[in-house]
C-alpha cells in the first residue's frame, strides 16, 4: 500500500475512533461480562456492538441495567476517626440512617477507623452498608467476618449462599458455530447467540463496508490503492465480526447469569435490616 | 522547663484534634447527624443540622449540604433565622453551579434584604441551545458559537476531513464509498458534536450567570 493508502486508512480510524461508540460512551468493556478490547478486532467489535442500532438491544440494554446493579453508588473511604472518642454502637442510630437513605453517613461512621470498637455487629452492619449501596463484594467480605456463634450468623451466610453462587442458566450455544455462521453472513452468529440487534447492526456495517472494497475493485482494480485501503478497514471489520460472534456467546452467557444473581440479590428473603 | 512542656503537650493535643478535624469534615459531618438524632430540641437539632451542613461545604459536597439545609423546616424560625438559612442556601447552590434554582431563589432574597448593596452590572450573557443544535449542521460551528473551541477545531478536521474523503470518492466514481462511508462516518460524528455543542451552550450559560451573580455571591459570603 502506497503513503495514500496509509494515510487515508489513518483519516478512517482517527474519523471512527472519534464516534460517539467507540469514544466512551455507553458501556465500559472494563466491568465484567464484556471482553476487554484489546487490538483492532477487538475495537472492530467493539464498534460494532455499540452502535445505535445495538443500544437499543434487549442484551445491551439488560447488561447495562445489570451493571448499574453491580455498580456501587459511591465508594467507601476510611476516615480516621482516632482523635474522636470511641462510641458504643447504636443500632437504632444505624436503622434510622439506613431508613433515611443516609447511607454516606453510615458508611463513614461504621468504617471509621477506631470509632467503634470490633465486633460481629459492627461487621453486620458494615455488610449491610455496603449491600444498600451495592458493593456487594465489599458486602460479602464483611459478612464473611461474623463468627458462627454469632445472631447475626443465619442473615450473613444467607447473603453469602446468594453471592457465592453460579445461577444457572439455560443457555447452550457454541461460540465455533456463531464464529463459522459470522463468516459466512456477517452477524448471523450474533443473530444466533441471541442479540439480533447486534447482529443486524454488524450486517450493516460489514455489508456497507464490502459494498464499497467491491464498487472500488470493480472499478479501479485491486491495486489501486484506494481499493487497498478500503479492503483494510473491510478486512479488520470482517475479522472482528467473527470474532465478536464467537465471543458473544459467554458475553450473553455471563449477562444472563449476573442478571440473575442481580436478581437474587434483590429478591433477598433474609431480613438483613432487621437488627 | 516543665512550663514549656506542658505547652508543648497542650499546643500539640490542639494541632493533632484540629488537623483531624480538618482531614475528615465528611466524618465531622456524619458525627453530627448521630448529634442530630441525639437531640430532641429543634432549635438544637436545627443548628446541628447547619454545622453538618458546613463539614459537608467544607468537604467540596455543596449539593449534599444545600440538601441537609432543606432538611430544615422554616415553621418556628425567626425572620433573620430565615434569612440566613437562605443565604446558606443560596451560596451553597452557587457554588455547586446550580445556577437555575440559585436564580430562582432570588425574589425571596430580596424580600429578605439580602440583595441590599449589590450592584450587578450589565446583563449575563447567553448563547441559545437552539442556534447551537441549527449551527451544528456545519461542522464544529455549534461548538465554536458555544465557546468550546478545542471540541469545535477537533469536530471541524474530523468531519472536514469526511467530507473531503466523501468528495474525493464521489468524483472517482466510487458512489457507494461516498453515500455508504460518508454517511456512516457523518452519522456518527456529527449527532454527537451537536449533542456537544447543546451542552457547551448550556454551560456557557451557567457560566455567564456564575459571573454575573459574582458579586451577589460575595456579598452574601460577606454577611
Amino acid at each position: 500500500m502506497n503513503i495514500r493508502g496509509s494515510l487515508l486508512v489513518a483519516v478512517l480510524f482517527f474519523a471512527a475512533v472519534m464516534a460517539p461508540g467507540a469514544s466512551g460512551q455507553g458501556v465500559s468493556f472494563s466491568k465484567p461480562g464484556w471482553p476487554a478490547v484489546h487490538g483492532p478486532f477487538s475495537w472492530a467489535d467493539y464498534v460494532m456492538n455499540t452502535s445505535s442500532i445495538a443500544r437499543s438491544g434487549g442484551i445491551y440494554q439488560l447488561r447495562e441495567n445489570t451493571l448499574d446493579v453491580f455498580t456501587p453508588t459511591f465508594s467507601i473511604v476510611r476516615y480516621d476517626a482516632s482523635a474522636h472518642q470511641a462510641r458504643q454502637l447504636n443500632l437504632e442510630f444505624f436503622s434510622y440512617a439506613l431508613g433515611s437513605q443516609l447511607y454516606e453517613d453510615a458508611a463513614g461512621l461504621l468504617f471509621a477507623d477506631s470509632l467503634y470498637n470490633p465486633s460481629d455487629t459492627l461487621d453486620y452492619l458494615q455488610g449491610v452498608v455496603c449491600y444498600d449501596i451495592h458493593d456487594f463484594t465489599r458486602a460479602a467480605d464483611c459478612f464473611a467476618r461474623i463468627p458462627e456463634c454469632s445472631p447475626y450468623y443465619s442473615q450473613a451466610s444467607g447473603f453469602l449462599d446468594v453471592w457465592t453462587s453460579t445461577p444457572i442458566v439455560d443457555y447452550k450455544k457454541s461460540p465455533l458455530l456463531a464464529g463459522a455462521m459470522s463468516a459466512v453472513i456477517p452477524g448471523s452468529g450474533k443473530i444466533y447467540a441471541g442479540d439480533l440487534r447486534s447482529g443486524v447492526s454488524t450486517f450493516l456495517i460489514v455489508g456497507a463496508l464490502g459494498a464499497m472494497m467491491a464498487e472500488s475493485a470493480h472499478k479501479l482494480g485491486w491495486q489501486d490503492w484506494r481499493t487497498i485501503a478500503l479492503t483494510s478497514v473491510f478486512g479488520v471489520f470482517y475479522i472482528g465480526n467473527i470474532y465478536g460472534s464467537a465471543v458473544s456467546v459467554s458475553v450473553i452467557r455471563n449477562t444472563y447469569q449476573d442478571a440473575q444473581k442481580a436478581s437474587l440479590l434483590f429478591d433477598l428473603h433474609i431480613p438483613l435490616h432487621q437488627f | 522547663m516543665l512550663r514549656k512542656l506542658l505547652y508543648c503537650s497542650i499546643c500539640i493535643f490542639l494541632c493533632t484534634s484540629f488537623s483531624a478535624l480538618a482531614q475528615d469534615p465528611r466524618l465531622s459531618a456524619s458525627l453530627c447527624e448521630v448529634a442530630y438524632w441525639e437531640c430532641a430540641d429543634k432549635a438544637g437539632r436545627d443548628s446541628l443540622l447547619m454545622e453538618k451542613a458546613s463539614y459537608l461545604a467544607l468537604a467540596g459536597d455543596f449539593g449534599q449540604a444545600y440538601e441537609t439545609l432543606g432538611r430544615i423546616s422554616n415553621f418556628g424560625l425567626s425572620a433573620d433565622e430565615r434569612a440566613d438559612l437562605l443565604r446558606r442556601k443560596m451560596i451553597y447552590l452557587y457554588s455547586d453551579g446550580r445556577m437555575d434554582e440559585f436564580c430562582g431563589m432570588l425574589d425571596e432574597a430580596a424580600q429578605y434584604g439580602l440583595l441590599d448593596g449589590v450592584s450587578l452590572e450589565g446583563r449575563p450573557g447567553h448563547r441559545s441551545e437552539n442556534a447551537a443544535l441549527i449551527l451544528s449542521v456545519l461542522p464544529g460551528a455549534g461548538l465554536a458559537y458555544a465557546g468550546d473551541w478545542g471540541n469545535a477545531i477537533k469536530y471541524f478536521l474530523v468531519d472536514g476531513s469526511i467530507i473531503a474523503l466523501g468528495v474525493g470518492a464521489f468524483s472517482s466514481g466510487l458512489y457507494a464509498a461516498t453515500f455508504m462511508g460518508g454517511g456512516m462516518l457523518l452519522y456518527t460524528t456529527l449527532p454527537r458534536s451537536t449533542e456537544m455543542a447543546v451542552e457547551a451552550a448550556s454551560a456557557y450559560n451557567s457560566r455567564a450567570l456564575k459571573e454575573y451573580y459574582a458579586p451577589l455571591y460575595e456579598s452574601l459570603r460577606s454577611f
